[in-house]
């Protein structure tokens, strides 16, 4: 493992879903360096290929074809239980629907990244309060996700997907439910980074949001068409 | 820093998992409670079907005869033979011909007399019988005394009566030494008795009469003494080859006919081993039958819950996506889900086990203790890891599938 390699690179990156349609290219030899400390957003049209995307850059799935690798380690060697540790560790994940868990409190939730990484409940309690309160959240921690708003529930999702300290942070159209207000928030939060080497990858529709990230990665029907750097 | 992005492997501790698998049997309610539901009457049924056969096998031999093997000499009912059926001189003739029986009895039928106490009248089946009966512990005393020898014909005054005929006349163990009007006379009641052979309490519940043979009281008896039923009893030393005493036996009573080998003899022996072996491979075929249906039953039940917890892995997909992205292996995702559904099983098995316990008691107070619900810990403990195992075969395919669950399909809307 290298800190000096980007925290990704994409090689010829290709995913093919088989469908009863026939096959559908939703990538097709995607080359993408992203570096450390970056902060870029993924933009396109529906159907481009961004979360397909994000989901080979947090490991979620694997490439049809070509490599990924996280800090240069290709993913393709790691077996379940180094990924899964990898995804633990090293990736938070932020994504449109909050995807919170109902039957969990809020705090529950936001511990679960601790939890699989077998932190003791004490030390649990205390590190899930403290990524609330950088989201502004301290006093909500014993609510259910249901008894919050679109906005705050998006907040919970991120001290989520901050609470393990992971370098590598992926939003997936993370304002796309919310209100101007909130988006600029979570936002806000989501590029807040005490330490300053947090690398955000964000996919969005939202050119203004776009626009406040140093670097611009544009995808047409699973292919790279542009990638601008401020 | 540096340390980690180490991939390394961490360990979830058990007793974090287990308040998280309750977390979600407890969110996921409805299909919690099915799934428990089907595992109770699973294991309810277990519990019941093996504490019935249990009881049935031991109510049944308590039924039996507790003193040595009996066998009896009971008239053929076919008229052709009434010529032929078992005689007063036949019981003569076996008590000085069999000195190594444990006992001779003889027992004639005096149908239904009408008995009457202090207290009430009632019609009540009624046989002689010599003392002989009372010998072997075929009876138990209950209170006073059973027959004895000096209680002969020409001592015509006692008689004994069995719980079922007390409870009818309105008598209980104060009653003993009490008169009694059988027929045209008064007798007294020296003895209280309860039957343990079986057979000996042949008459339902209408309770039984004894009085000493030669008692028939002539105004109530049927129009010939010689009319009625005869039954001799031979009891023979335990552990005596029964088949031989029948051959003795037959021998005897065809000599006594002069009877030529292919002759119908006009009585049958039967033998209490023959009838109590009869029961025990009518309770062993019970038993099989109802493991047969209970295995049914189990498997039914587990087919219930695997497909209620395959619809709620379903309901369940962006939950595990996300355990998922966040870091749950497939192995941590397949043991939650396995955990969960020993929870729910083993849940439903207390169930079940309360709820035995309730109907035990409820069935022994009603039944009186004839059917005894009474299972062992052994079967408690194995109907609980069979409730267990069910648990975990039926989780076996929701959480496979649950562990194989592309994380990224799932986490899409
Ligand atoms: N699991 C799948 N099976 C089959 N086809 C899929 C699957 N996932 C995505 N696709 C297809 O792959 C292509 C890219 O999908 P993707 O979700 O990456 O697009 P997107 O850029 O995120 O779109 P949107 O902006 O609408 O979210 C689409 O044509 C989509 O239909
Ligand atoms: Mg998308």
């Amino acid at each position: 493992m290298n800190l000096d390699a980007p925290v990704a690179s994409l090689r010829g990156v290709a995913k093919t879903y088989a469908t009863d349609g026939g096959p559908v290219h939703a990538l097709r030899g995607v080359d993408l360096d992203i570096r450390r400390g970056e902060h870029t957003a993924i933009v396109g049209g529906s159907g481009s290929g961004k979360t397909t995307l994000l989901s080979l850059l947090g490991c979620l799935d694997r490439p049809s074809a070509g490599s990924v690798a996280i800090h240069g380690v290709v993913t393709s060697q790691l077996d379940d239980e180094a990924l899964a540790s990898l995804r633990n560790e090293g990736i938070g994940f932020v994504f449109q629907q909050f995807h919170l868990i109902r039957s969990a409190s809020v705090a529950q939730n936001v511990e679960l990244p601790l939890y699989y990484r077998g932190v003791a409940r004490a030390e649990r309690r205390r590190r899930a309060a403290a990524a609330l309160d950088a989201v502004g959240l301290g006093d909500l921690a014993q609510r259910f996700p249901q008894q919050l708003s679109g906005g705050q529930q998006q907040r919970v999702a991120i001290a989520r997907a901050i609470v393990g300290d992971p370098h590598l942070l992926l939003a997936d159209e993370p304002t796309g439910n919310l209100d101007a207000e909130n988006a600029a928030l979570c936002l806000r939060m989501l590029m807040a980074d005490a330490a300053g080497d947090r690398t955000l990858v964000v996919v969005t529709h939202d050119l203004d949001l776009a626009r406040r990230c140093r670097r611009v990665v544009t995808l047409r029907a699973g292919e790279c068409v542009d990638d601008r750097v401020d | 820093m540096t340390a980690s992005i180490e991939p390394r492997r961490a360990v979830v501790p058990f007793a974090d998992q287990l308040a998280d698998a309750l977390r979600e049997v407890r969110a996921n309610a409805l299909a919690s409670l099915l799934s428990a539901l089907a595992v109770t009457i699973a294991t309810l049924g277990v519990l019941l079907v093996a504490s019935i056969t249990q009881g049935l096998g031991r109510s049944f031999e308590r039924l039996a005869f507790s003193g040595g093997p009996v066998l009896t000499i009971a008239p053929d009912p076919r008229p052709s033979l009434s010529a032929l059926r078992p005689t007063r001189r036949d019981y003569v003739a076996l008590r000085s011909a069999l000195p190594d029986a444990r006992r001779v009895s003889l027992v004639q039928s005096l149908g239904t007399q009408t008995l009457a106490s202090a207290r009430a009248t009632a019609a009540i089946p009624t046989v002689t019988a010599d003392y002989s009966l009372f010998q072997t512990g075929r009876y138990d005393v209950l209170a006073g005394r059973p027959l004895v020898p000096s209680d002969g014909p020409e001592q015509r005054r006692v008689i004994v009566l069995d719980r079922a005929a007390a409870e009818r006349l309105g008598l209980d163990v104060a009653d003993v030494g009490s008169r009694i009007r059988l027929g045209g006379q008064f007798v007294h009641l020296v003895g209280l008795v309860k039957a343990k052979g079986l057979g000996a309490d042949s008459s339902g519940g209408d309770g039984l009469a004894i009085v000493p043979d030669a008692v028939v009281p002539e105004a109530s008896a049927s129009p010939s003494a010689a009319a009625l039923p005869l039954v001799i009893e031979v009891e023979v030393p335990p552990g005596a080859d029964l088949d031989t005493w029948q051959a003795r036996i037959g021998i005897l009573l065809r000599r006594e006919r002069n009877l030529a080998g292919a002759q119908q003899a006009g009585f049958a022996i039967s033998s209490s081993e023959r009838v109590r072996a009869g029961i025990r491979s009518t309770t062993a075929l019970i038993s099989l039958t109802a493991t047969l249906l209970m295995s049914i039953s189990l498997v039914v039940g587990a087919v219930g819950i695997v497909n209620v917890s395959l619809i709620s892995v379903r309901h369940r997909y962006f939950e595990i996506g996300l355990r998922i992205a966040v870091g749950a292996t497939h192995r941590l995702i397949m043991r939650q889900f396995l955990l969960e559904n020993v929870i729910v099983a083993v849940a439903g098995a207390l169930v079940a086990i309360g709820v035995f316990a309730l109907l035990a008691a409820g069935a022994n107070d009603l039944l009186g203790g004839v059917l005894v619900l009474d299972a062992s810990p052994l079967v408690i403990g194995l109907a609980v890891l069979a409730a267990v195992a069910v648990g975990v075969v039926s989780g076996v395919a929701p959480a496979l599938r649950a562990a194989n669950l592309d994380p990224a399909t799932a986490l899409r809307t």
